[in-house]
């Protein structure tokens, strides 16, 4: 996933130096530090189980963020689509995440089951992706047609 | 020559999707087969829904010449997207198998070498 947006962003910005991989490099150590110091501060006694929540949390952040990013620097068009799905997926992975550690996941409101929403959910935000994936694929296809036409 | 249609393709995927949903959420609500069966389906349906996003993300690749920039983007993106698979495919086969899966389990080295690299 690093790869791929940060040779996205290389592409926007045109940029023909190592920047954007330098970049992407120190958002992931500035997050391994960050963690680091927040499990430190807290006096983790489950510091394994605590890494992952926090480190799927802040990359699902980083990700979405910066997937993000990239819808607005397509101003929206089609190939934004791809990466508006892929900000949609981390967002419902936060969400899972979220609800999980806060035991919200187990509970019953107005007969509707919280788990039943949130995995649901959860399968809708990976066909969200394939259905992103696909009108990339349509258009890159009907564009092949049309030139060979 | 014959066209190619857009909005058949289109049509049909809606159709998949909104049918593997509808059968996902079914299942988890009345729980209609035997326990191994509902939960094969339900940990089947995470895995094919991201196995779908997966394969369509690996034919848009071949649409760009080797020398391209977006194919390494998409490329970096359909692996990314079968690292994930897998990653649901080993969680749904230890949560069937065990009930339970563990904080740190096989599937975890997939979904950070996914987000990672």
């Amino acid at each position: 996933m690093t790869v791929s947006i940060s040779r996205q962003f290389k592409l926007v910005f045109f940029s023909q130096t190592n920047k954007v991989a330098w970049a992407a490099l120190g958002v992931w150590l500035g997050g391994l530090a960050a963690i680091a110091v927040i499990l430190v501060a807290i006096h983790s006694e489950t510091p394994l189980a605590d890494f992952f929540s926090y480190f799927y949390l802040l990359a699902d952040t980083v990700v979405g963020l910066l997937a993000l990013y990239l819808v607005y620097a397509f101003r929206g068009r089609a190939l934004a689509i791809p990466w508006l799905t892929i900000s949609s997926f981390v967002l419902s992975d936060f969400i899972y995440i979220q609800m999980t550690e806060t035991g919200v996941y187990d509970y019953v409101m107005h007969g509707i089951s919280i788990a039943l929403l949130a995995d649901t959910l959860y399968v809708v935000a990976y066909l969200v992706v394939a259905w992103g994936c696909l009108e990339q694929y349509l258009l890159l296809r009907s564009s092949a047609d049309h030139s060979q036409a | 020559m014959k066209s190619f249609n857009v909005k058949r393709y289109r049509l049909f995927a809606f159709i998949v999707f909104f049918l593997i949903t509808v059968f996902f959420a079914w299942t988890f609500a009345l729980a209609p087969f035997s326990e191994t069966a509902n939960l094969l389906i339900l940990n089947g349906g995470t895995t094919l829904s991201a196995l779908t996003a997966a394969f369509i993300l690996t034919l848009i690749p071949f649409y760009y010449h080797q020398d391209e920039p977006p194919r390494v983007i998409w490329t970096a993106f359909a692996v990314c997207m079968w690292l994930w698979t897998i990653a649901e495919a080993i969680w749904g086969y230890l949560y069937t198998r065990d009930g339970e899966v563990p904080v740190f389990s096989s599937a975890d080295i997939f979904w950070l070498v996914d987000i990672s690299r």
